[in-house]
Formats: structure tokens, sequence, C-alpha cells
């Protein structure tokens, strides 16, 4: 079946069966950000945003996300220009292996567009699908509130920039 | 890759996805986010018809009370105003502690009534604080008390032409206090038991009303009628709420998980049982000194 939607940004039209999970799809399609971890929805390895929203890509059938718009760790950033949260990870020592990392970047992402000062608690709560098995969950925290911080003060300057 | 699944159906409205429904008979199957047909599709079932075209997803609060259009996602109603302002936030409340931001952001509220686990919270809730369920059909809706829901599995009495459109939960009277308590290994894991009870107080303080339901006992929540008698016109001092509680859980069968024996889960719920009963009457207890100094 085809499945007209949009993938970071992109209008593109997926081929897929009416049984297949999301995740494996958007691996087949190159999009390999997105890890297989339980298959159960407990990890978060295979996190996406749905519309904005943090989802589990292992729990979604990929027929169900018709006209909906999918952003995968690909979409997040350059290699050679990383996003703010994508600098922050890493200047907060925030991953190890890397492999849960997409997951909380995207999370993160999902959180901050909502919340851009957010609460220790309320990061904890918005990254209590996603698990960490090397790291620890303290440097993550940090790297959140690190990338809170840094993007706070380039919305600030953006503001003053646009108010001179 | 759920194999058995062969075709995904786009209904544009209710009148398309009874058809289908109905041309169907068990092997179209209705679905909302999907989350459950992702690893495991009941045995007749192989093709889906989405249910996401049919604009369900609103939640409304009026003097009937708190109604959940099926598509509501838990994260959802967990967010929703109108949902924290109803019984004191009980079913935002709940909605939040199920599973994780991930999943909720997936689950609907219709899939999770229906798609029943050892560990559900919200049927829990609804049980107490008895809603109605609507329930469409080609010849009309029904609506039925969540006692009635959740006697048996409702995938095995709903019919394969039928379809969960509405949840509504009534408005409480005056006096009215309402809890859900669960308990789990951590913060973001399955309730190994929960409790959930909506009460109310006569004007002289005593109990008006009680309704206590358990969970994670066993797969189908349960109403402890014991509770219910124990506390019925009595003050509801601390003696007596734990006596309710023990008398709501020796009534109740406890069945083993792959997580704790039932003997242990008995003992958990008693307390998990009393401590929701403590929040349910302290919180109908605030509402009647707010009413006689006004």
């Amino acid at each position: 079946m085809k499945i007209p939607l949009k993938i970071n940004g992109v209008t593109k039209t997926l081929e897929a069966g009416p049984g297949e999970i999301l995740l494996d799809v958007l691996r087949r399609e190159g999009y390999k950000g997105a890890k297989f971890g339980c298959g159960q929805g407990f990890c978060g390895a295979c996190t996406v945003l749905l519309d904005g929203e943090p989802v589990n890509a292992c729990l979604l059938l990929a027929g169900l996300v018709e006209d909906r718009e999918i952003t995968t760790i690909e979409g997040v950033g350059a290699v050679d220009r990383l996003h703010p949260i994508q600098e922050a990870f890493l200047d907060a020592g925030a991953v190890q292996c890397g492999y849960c990392t997409p997951g909380f970047i995207l999370a993160t992402k999902a959180l901050l567009g909502k919340t851009p000062e957010p609460a220790e608690g309320e990061i904890k709560g918005a990254l209590d699908g996603n698990y960490c098995r090397c790291t620890g969950y303290v440097k993550i925290v940090d790297a959140v509130k690190l990338a809170a911080k840094r993007m706070g003060g380039a919305r600030l300057g953006r503001r003053l920039e646009g108010a001179r | 890759m759920q194999g058995k699944i062969s075709k995904i159906h786009y209904p544009r409205n209710t009148r398309e996805l009874l058809a289908l429904l109905g041309k169907g008979r068990g092997r179209v199957a209705p679905v909302g986010g999907g989350v459950s047909f992702s690893f495991s599709v009941p045995p007749k079932v192989s093709e889906l018809a989405s249910m996401r075209a049919l604009g369900l997803d609103g939640i409304t609060l009026d003097r009937k009370g708190l109604h959940l259009g099926a598509l509501v996602t838990i994260a959802g109603l967990a967010s929703s105003p109108r949902a924290a302002r109803f019984m004191g936030g009980l079913l935002a409340g709940a909605a939040a502690r199920v599973a994780a931001t991930t999943n909720r952001n997936l689950i609907t509220v219709g899939g999770n009534a229906v798609r029943l686990f050892i560990w559900s919270d919200l049927p829990v809730v609804y049980c107490a604080a008895d809603a109605r369920f609507m329930v469409r059909g080609a010849k009309g809706a029904r609506r039925l008390a969540a006692e009635q829901f959740y006697k048996t599995q409702p995938l095995t009495w709903l019919r394969c032409s039928e379809f969960i459109e509405e949840i509504t939960i009534p408005a409480p009277g005056p006096r009215a206090g309402a809890a859900y308590e669960k308990f789990c290994e951590t913060e973001n894991t399955f309730a190994l038991v929960s409790a959930a009870a909506c009460v109310t107080l006569d004007r002289a303080g005593k109990c008006a009303s009680a309704r206590l339901a358990l969970g994670g006992l066993r797969l189908l929540p349960r109403m402890s009628e014991k509770a219910a008698e124990t506390l019925r016109g009595e003050s509801p001092s601390p003696a007596r709420l734990r006596d309710a509680a023990a008398a709501a859980v020796g009534e109740a069968k406890a069945v083993r998980d792959i997580r704790v024996t039932a003997d242990y889960k008995r003992e958990l719920a008693t307390v998990v049982a009393r401590r929701a009963l403590e929040k349910a009457f302290a919180a109908a207890g605030a509402q009647r000194s707010g009413e006689s100094h006004a």
C-alpha cells in the first residue's frame, strides 16, 4: 500500500505492507537514526515525533500515519551544523554508546518546543519513555537544561535583534 | 510486522465505518492509535478500519459530566484543562500515570478501554466513577455502565459491527471526592495493584455513598459491594476506612502474575484501597467545609 506523509518536512509516499511497523519502514527507507530496542514500547530507542509528539515507532502500524508528519533524528540539525540540543548532549557528556541518543534528542525537542524553560521534574517526566543503559540520567538531564538555556539565549538574542 | 493484517481501510465517516464493520463480519476491526494491534491481532481480524477521520478526538465538559471521544489520546486526557478541573483531576491524574510519554501520545481512550491488561489504570477509574460507554452499531447507539462493560472482557461481548464512540463520566453531586492510587515498582512501570474511590458525604459528614474499584488483582477491574456497605451511613474514621479496604480485598479474587504472588497483591491492595478512600474522603470533606463556610 502507498502511504502519503511528510518526513522531516518533505512530502513522501512510502510503500509498506498493511501490517508493517513504522520503525521497519523508516529504517528500510534509510532513516536509521530510529533504532530497534525492545520492540514493545518500553525503551524509546525507536522514538520519532508524530505531528511533533514523541511516540514509539515500534508500536505504530505504518498504515496509520497516512497524511501525518514524522520527524526523525535525520531531520534535526545536520552533520556539519548540529542542533543546539545535539551540541548540548555532546558538551554535557550525555552520550556514550549513542544507541538511545536519537530518542532522547527528539523527546527533548518536543519538550522544549512546548516548555522552553522546563523544571527538572518536567524534564524527567518528558523523558520517562526513553531508557539509557550507559551514562545514567544525570548528564542527560544536565544536557536538556543546557539546551534550554542556550536555546532561550538564542531566542532572547533574536528578540533583541528584532527590537533594534 | 503483523502479517495477519492484509488491508487498512480509511472510512470518512461513521456510516462508512459501520458499513465496513458490518460487511467484515468480524474480519474488520475499528482502530484508533492501533498500539495493541502492533503486537497482537485478535484471531478473526485480518483488516483494520482507521477511525481517525471520525472526529472523535474531543473532550467536552457540561452539566452531565466529562465526555471523552474515543480517539482522545491518553496524553490528551492527561493534559486537558477540562479534565483537570473535573472531579479534582481524577481522570487527568490517572491518565498521566499510564505508562510513559511515548506510549501516552499514541494510545487512545477507546482502545485502552477495550484492550484490557491486568495493570490497566483507567478502567478502574471508570468503574469507580460510574462512567458510561456509548457503543455505536448499525442499529444505533447503546449506553453501558462501566460495571456492565467490564463484567467480562469487552472484546468477548462487543459485537464485531460495533465500536466505542464516547465515554462519559457523570458529574458528581455535592460533597463529593475522588482519588486514584496505584502501586508500581518504579514511577513509570505498570501498576501491581490500583484502587479508585468516588465518595459523597451527607450534610452531617457521614458517608452517603462510596464506590471503590480495585485493579491489578485480576484482568477485570472489580467493584466492591462490601466496601460500600461498610461505609454507607458511617463516619469515615481511619478504622472504618481500614475495615472497608480489608472488606473490599477480602471479597476479591487475586491472581499471581509474572511479578508478584497473589498474596502479596492482596496485602498491597488493602493499603492502596485505604489510601484511595482516605484521599477521596479528604477531598469530599474539603468540599463540605467549603459549603459550611459559604
